[in-house]
């Protein structure tokens, strides 16, 4: 109860811990996704540029 | 327009297009989130029973749908992959499962934070629940079978067939809280279970970000599946060159 | 037949072949499925009562009574109402007229030769509904619907 209560200070009182936590995760999970595209291309581009390179 | 879509089968032409069609993608998803949130957050009032904790429904709902609607175009995309042998169809059903996989996980994390202060429990077996937590399991189940193939068009084939088989799941979470007594709610949506404006604008706002943000994330892996696909033909070498370079 | 079409009958085939099966899987199990009883599922006895299980419904009006932690309370579905005892925290949402769904498994409390079933619950929760509107909104519904 500790974390509801020294989260209330937040807009939304009792619920601030329980709705921003819900926005906090939501959030982060569309970064990684966003984060792992962008490796995932730029590792690609390394390992073609590699690949071309060799032949 | 149909032809336009014809020509997208060309692995050529479909990079170009997912290339071109990033920033219209990029900043409409931009726009719409913020003010999407300005109105879930600021506009939008209490609710009557829940108070401000209602607020999670402009996550959770847009990110349910999503994450069927996504399996729909995957299963979809898949079948077409099959029928017509389109590569390209292939490519998005493949990138589409991550992203749908993301949605999933939001739907369920934003309804276990929601179903904490409200029901009293993160977590019940109810058939809503179990049904969205299936939808979650055969997308991991998708792109493992997916990555578990060295060639690309048995990969495809067989991830394709399981994608279809997994369509039963669609109507099955849809309905669940019709067929059985569960402790998730009934619709909200489409029956006038939101009654305020402006929570219903907010909602829709919501929605439409993300679908734009769907749209993106496929034209951004799209580009990158197409590269390794077609890694042995010329102008993925002159792309590849140029943009290193 | 082209190869094209022989592939579209397949995927045909497939799909219905995977709805049929999802059809009659879910008419087999549907009892498995059920969340909760109502207390009419209760009384017409198609509730276990060899094990525990879920009665699900509306908190009936003027029947709380708080006794310490213990509380007292109907669970209505609007034809037939049981009686719940519970001992412990109830959710925010818990009150009169709201849905509760309680797990538990049910006693026979038989006073002379008159039987009554109480419902022993450890645990209930709090079933919202699918409505969202700001309070003013809720209390002139009420009223209207008062009026009526």
């Amino acid at each position: 109860m500790t974390m509801v209560e020294f989260f209330s200070f937040l807009p939304y009182g009792k619920y601030a811990f329980y709705v921003w936590l819900a926005y906090g995760v939501s959030t982060l999970t569309i970064i990684t996704l966003f984060v792992t595209a962008k490796r995932n291309h730029s590792k690609t581009l390394r390992f073609l540029q590699n690949k071309y390179s060799r032949s | 327009m149909w032809k336009w879509i014809q020509r997208q089968a060309s692995p050529k032409v479909f990079y170009s297009t997912c290339t071109r069609l990033i920033p219209w993608f990029f900043w409409p998803f931009i726009s719409f989130l913020i003010i999407g949130l300005y109105w879930s957050l600021v506009v939008s009032p209490a609710d009557y029973q829940q108070g401000d904790g209602y607020r999670i429904i402009f996550i959770h709902v847009p990110s349910a749908i999503l994450s069927m609607m996504v399996y729909a175009v995957m299963a979809i995309a898949g079948g077409i992959g099959l029928i017509w042998q389109i590569k390209m169809a292939e490519v998005v059903a493949k990138v589409s499962a991550p992203i749908g996989a993301g949605f999933t996980i939001i739907a369920l994390a934003t309804g276990a934070i929601w179903g904490k202060p409200m029901w009293g429990a993160w977590w019940v077996w109810d058939a809503r629940l179990t049904s969205e937590l299936v939808l979650l399991f055969l997308y991991l189940a998708y792109m493992s079978l997916n990555s578990a193939f060295d060639n690309p068009k048995t990969a495809a084939k067989a991830s394709s067939i399981l994608a279809i088989v997994g369509l039963i799941n669609l109507p099955i979470i849809h309905y669940s809280v019709v067929w059985w007594n569960t402790l998730h709610q009934g619709y909200s949506v489409g029956t006038g279970g939101i009654k305020d404006p402006d929570m219903q604008i907010a909602l829709a706002l919501m929605f439409v970000a993300s679908i734009f943000l769907y749209a993106l994330y496929v034209s951004i892996k799209a580009r990158t599946e197409v590269l390794v696909r077609e890694q042995n033909s010329r102008w993925v070498q002159e792309e590849v060159r140029s943009l290193v370079s | 037949m082209t190869k094209r079409q022989n592939r579209m009958v397949l995927v045909g085939l497939l799909v219905s072949g995977v709805f049929l099966a999802g059809y009659l899987g879910i008419k087999a199990f549907s009892e498995n499925l059920l969340y909760f009883f109502t207390p009419s599922d209760i009384l017409s006895g198609k509730a276990p009562t060899d094990k525990s299980f879920r009665v699900g419904g509306l908190v009936e009006n003027d029947s709380v009574k708080r006794n310490g932690m213990i509380v007292n309370f109907s669970v209505t579905d609007n034809l037939e109402s049981i009686d719940v005892i519970y001992e412990g925290i109830l959710p925010d949402l818990f009150r009169e007229g709201q849905g509760v769904v309680a797990s538990g498994s049910i006693v026979n409390k038989c006073v002379g030769s008159v039987c009554e079933n109480t419902f022993i619950a450890t645990e209930v929760l709090a079933k919202h509904d699918e409505n969202y509107m700001p309070p003013e909104v809720a209390a002139a519904l009420e009223s209207t619907k008062s009026k009526e």
